[in-house]
């Protein structure tokens, strides 16, 4: 009975890891294909395509462009959700509850709502298209994500640890510098990753706010009109891969805050 | 009086640390947002937008059965995203927790979710191949002798929907692994003590238990999917058109922005209505 | 490096409840002061006020004769030992106890040695370069008290500072703080719920309950003559009996259940309160058995309802006659052994014998 249980479980795991990994899987073998054709049969390995990719100028700028949206609105909203988590959990502050409802509000509103009421502003305003509004749209959907997280980590603790720095002698500018910063670093850090992921990954907004300068997901999109590609799949794994280094990176940051706990 | 003065002064060294944030979020939020209801209140007639205040893009929105049609397509493939999601990563999340042992759970967790990081646009790209004519389904069925001509799957609102379930098995595996493990062992223990099956125990005391958030989880599968553009638009083709590839078309192909606003404030609605359908189960506040 | 700390008439409210209500009281320089008492008396709230951490709804706090009350804790020539430590998790331990002195603007190589040092009185020596978390609860305890100590305070705060140690450890942590204490000097103020750890290590215990100081001296006073029928049962285990009181020359005489009995004047803790009602209390290690000598007061025949055997003595809940079947709590030698219901006389030393001021409504802590 318990052996049939637990190979049914089995089976189960494999069936849906299968179907986890199955895109992935066909994504990156089809990407080493020798013909034109990312279908069976496979007829590589070749290299062929990828070296397409890192010869086409369009997509490297256009990956350029992406790393810089991203670092930098990443950096904006870990700056500015780690401000406004200080301020809302350290100060009693009139209508908190308002305040946090607003900054992370954006969070329950669809990507595509937000890119396209932005696009309406900038045009009524004649605000051009540019990767500066696309950093700023994503700035707008990562800030919550970087408010909640560092915010959630500013318990009654921290709070005493910042409580003995100023009963040494600290001043205001000293005990956030020396004290809160690098004590919640990990959690600023973990939001700002992640939202360097979500940035690099967005394609919505980037659609709707990018004209001549686009990052990397809105210039795949244009690729994909092409059909079915190798050059496709190659672009698309490398995109793979350096979310896998992103989330490692993460994954190693985090494991070792959970190993101090 | 001094102690007043005070206490005014460190509220507004306080509420200096959350200006900044609040300011961004009232600039690239809520103005937009405002930007974007004016804007569903105007018309655009001949090319250009006149600024008088109508209801008439509603009126369209409900008028029109093609409008209409891309609502109920979007509520019905949402809906069945999220049942299915819900029924496929419950007992990879139960198995996970339970069945493998402690120290390997996180690797298989971490496994379970790895594509989900993949890019969007090229998760999805990836189902096209998978699911082309000559694609890698239709030649295992046809070698296996299931079928007799390719299927087709590309371009079909089964293809949306296989997009999405693989996208949001991974995420809601996650909110319900942690969920699980978040239940003391004691309370199936308890249950066992007191005579109850395995069965009776994961009926009565497990599925009650996680629940809320399963019910949290299907909440985001919901809206996320409802508002998805990218995995309709590239699996499911022109054929059975969603709200967003209607909004999309909108703003695209017809710089009908106002009647595009309409649309998306329908659409936040739907969810906003959804939103307060569950809200006896949802407790996204921090417990 | 050393100074009196006195608390006037300080009273504080959190929205509607009244932490602290009116207290006044006042610790001599370099004295080891405990504030005991229940949970959520006010203890950590009436240290905030000491500490700066927090300003009183009224009242004035002063500071080796200097008023403190409106100065932040930076300002003051205190420093606190946190309940959670509060070490800086990002800092090394010689970071932590040297950060007093960096803000000081004390230059590195000296700070570094007066961490070291510190570090030793701490019995930490060469752990400077370890990390808060590779340290054991214990550990971090002694680098708190370093870090508090490094910077000289002229009175040291402590919040439940062994509050989270096991008791082997905490009872070894009382020693080493003691020593610490004479050490250096300086005037500490400890807060503990555990009335075991405050006798051991108090030159002056402060009794507190529902935001009221009840009781304050040297523990011996306080065990043997408490002030307050709070105090003598928080104290320890006590039997509480109503008596009522008549004066009979230079002294009382206690009426009620055990006959009339003269008392000198100076047994009563109130002497205002004379006339009318009191209770007397007694500890029930101070009850003796067999018949009364002359001068002793007699407690009569009871029964025995229950015993356990508790290590040093035996605890007995014994049915007195005198009080209709009232039950009292007497500590029995080790070895005698009584059964279950054996006819025991008893009586008491009137030395030990403690009259208070009968309480009406009496106030207990909520919580
Ligand atoms: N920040 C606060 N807001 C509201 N009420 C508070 C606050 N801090 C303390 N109180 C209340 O004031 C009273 C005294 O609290 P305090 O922390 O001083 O007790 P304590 O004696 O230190 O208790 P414990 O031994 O549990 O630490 C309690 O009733 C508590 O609920
Ligand atoms: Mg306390």
């Amino acid at each position: 009975m318990r052996r049939l249980a637990d190979g049914l479980a089995l089976g189960y795991v494999v069936a849906v890891y299968a179907f986890i990994y199955l895109p992935v899987a066909v994504l990156v073998l089809f990407s080493f294909q020798e013909s034109r054709l990312p279908i069976p049969p496979f007829d590589g390995p070749s290299l062929r395509w990828y070296a397409a990719v890192f010869a086409d100028r369009r997509l490297t700028d256009a990956l350029a462009n992406s790393l810089l949206v991203a670092l930098l609105s990443s950096a904006l909203a870990a700056l500015l959700g780690f401000l406004a988590a200080y301020g809302l959990a350290r100060y009693r502050l009139p209508a908190s509850g308002l305040q946090r409802a607003l900054l992370t509000a954006p969070l329950s509103v669809s990507y595509l709502i937000i890119g396209l009421g932005l696009l309406i502003m900038f045009s009524r305003l004649g605000v051009p298209r540019s990767l500066l509004t696309v950093g700023i749209g994503h700035t707008v959907i990562n800030l919550p994500l970087c408010f909640a997280i560092t915010y959630s980590q500013m318990g009654a603790h921290q709070e005493n640890v910042e409580r003995a720095a100023r009963d040494l002698g600290a001043r205001e500018w000293q005990v956030m510098l020396l004290v809160t910063a690098p004590m919640l670093l990990p959690a600023i850090l973990a939001g700002f990753l992640l939202s360097v992921t979500f940035s690099w990954d967005e394609f919505i907004i980037a659609f709707l706010l990018s004209r001549f300068d686009v990052t990397l997901p809105v210039e795949i999109w244009s690729l994909l009109r092409s059909g079915l590609n190798p050059r496709n799949n190659a672009v698309g794994s490398v995109v793979f891969l350096f979310s896998f280094a992103l989330v490692l990176v993460m994954e190693l940051l985090l494991f070792r805050r959970g190993r101090r706990r | 009086m001094a102690a007043v003065r005070a206490a005014r002064r460190q509220r507004l060294r306080g509420f200096a640390f959350v200006l900044p944030a609040l300011l961004w979020t009232a600039a690239f939020f809520l103005l937009p947002f405002a930007f974007m209801v004016a804007m569903s209140l105007w018309r655009r007639v001949g090319g250009r937008i006149l600024e008088s205040w109508t209801l008439e893009n509603y009126a369209d929105f409900f008028g029109r059965p093609h409008f209409l049609e891309g609502l109920a397509n979007s509520l019905e493939i949402t809906l069945t995203v999220t049942v299915i999601s819900v029924l496929f990563a419950y007992p990879l999340a139960w198995i996970i927790a339970e069945k493998v042992p402690e120290r390997w759970q996180r690797a298989a967790l971490m496994l379970a979710v790895l594509p989900f990081w993949t890019s969007y646009v090229v998760r999805s790209y990836a189902w096209l191949l998978v699911l082309a004519h000559d694609g890698v389904v239709n030649r295992a069925l046809l070698a296996v002798g299931l079928v007799e001509a390719p299927l087709v799957l590309a371009s079909t609102r089964t293809a949306t929907v296989i997009g999405f379930v693989h996208f949001f098995v991974m995420l809601l595996t996650l909110t319900i692994y942690a969920n699980l493990r978040q239940l003391s062992p004691n309370y199936a223990r308890a249950a066992a003590d007191l005579g109850a099956g395995p069965v009776r125990i994961f009926l009565h005391v497990i599925l009650p238990l996680t629940l809320p958030g399963v019910m949290v989880g299907a909440f985001l599968t919901f809206v996320l999917a409802i508002g998805d553009y990218v995995t309709p638009q590239i699996l499911g083709g022109n054929n059975e058109l969603v709200l967003p590839q209607i909004i999309m078309l909108q703003i695209g192909r017809r710089a009908d922005l106002p009647s595009a606003s309409a649309m998306a404030i329908v659409l936040m609605a739907v969810v906003t209505l959804v939103y307060f359908a569950c809200a006896r189960w949802l407790r996204l506040e921090r417990a | 490096m050393t100074a009196d700390v006195e608390v006037l008439g300080v009273s504080h409210r959190f929205g509607e409840v009244a932490a602290l209500r009116d207290v006044t009281l006042s610790i001599g320089a370099g004295r080891f002061a405990v504030l005991l008492g229940p949970s959520g008396c006010g203890k950590t709230t009436l240290l905030s006020v000491i500490g700066g951490f927090l300003f009183p709804s009224a009242g004035r706090v002063r500071i080796a004769g200097r008023d403190v009350t409106g100065l932040p804790a930076a300002r003051r020539p205190t420093t606190t030992v946190f309940q959670d430590y509060a070490l800086f998790p990002h800092m090394r331990l010689g970071a932590n106890v040297a950060f007093g002195l960096r803000m000081r603007r004390v230059p590195r190589a000296e700070r570094e040695a007066r961490a070291e040092a510190m570090l030793r009185l701490v019995g930490l020596e060469g752990m400077a370069a370890k990390m808060p978390h590779e340290l054991s609860g214990g550990q971090r305890q002694r680098v708190a008290l370093a870090r508090a100590l490094a910077v000289e305070p002229e009175v040291l705060l402590l919040d439940e500072p062994l509050g989270a140690l096991d008791l082997k450890l905490r009872r070894q942590m009382q020693d080493e703080l003691k020593a610490i204490q004479r050490r250096v000097g300086t005037t500490f103020v400890h807060v503990t719920h555990d009335q075991e750890e405050a006798m051991a290590i108090a030159d002056e215990i402060v009794v507190m309950n529902a935001g009221r100081v009840m009781d304050q001296g040297p523990p011996e006073r306080v065990y043997l003559r408490p002030r307050s029928r709070f105090s003598a049962a928080f104290m320890g285990e006590a039997n509480f009996v109503p008596v009522r009181l008549r004066r009979e020359g230079d002294g009382i005489a206690i009426l009620g259940p055990f006959g009339t009995h003269p008392l000198p004047a100076e047994r009563l803790a109130d002497p205002a309160a004379t006339g009318g009602r009191a209770e007397l209390a007694f500890r029930p290690e101070h009850v003796n058995l067999g018949d009364a000598p002359p001068g002793t007061l007699d407690l009569g025949e009871g029964t025995v309802r229950d015993i356990a055997f508790s290590g040093s003595h035996r605890r007995a809940r014994i049915a007195l006659d005198a009080l209709d079947g009232g039950e009292i709590v007497a500590y029995l030698p080790q070895a005698m052994e009584v059964s279950a219901t054996a006819r025991l006389r008893l009586h008491l030393d009137p030395a030990r014998a403690i009259l208070l001021p009968a309480e009406d409504g009496e106030s207990r802590c909520g919580g």
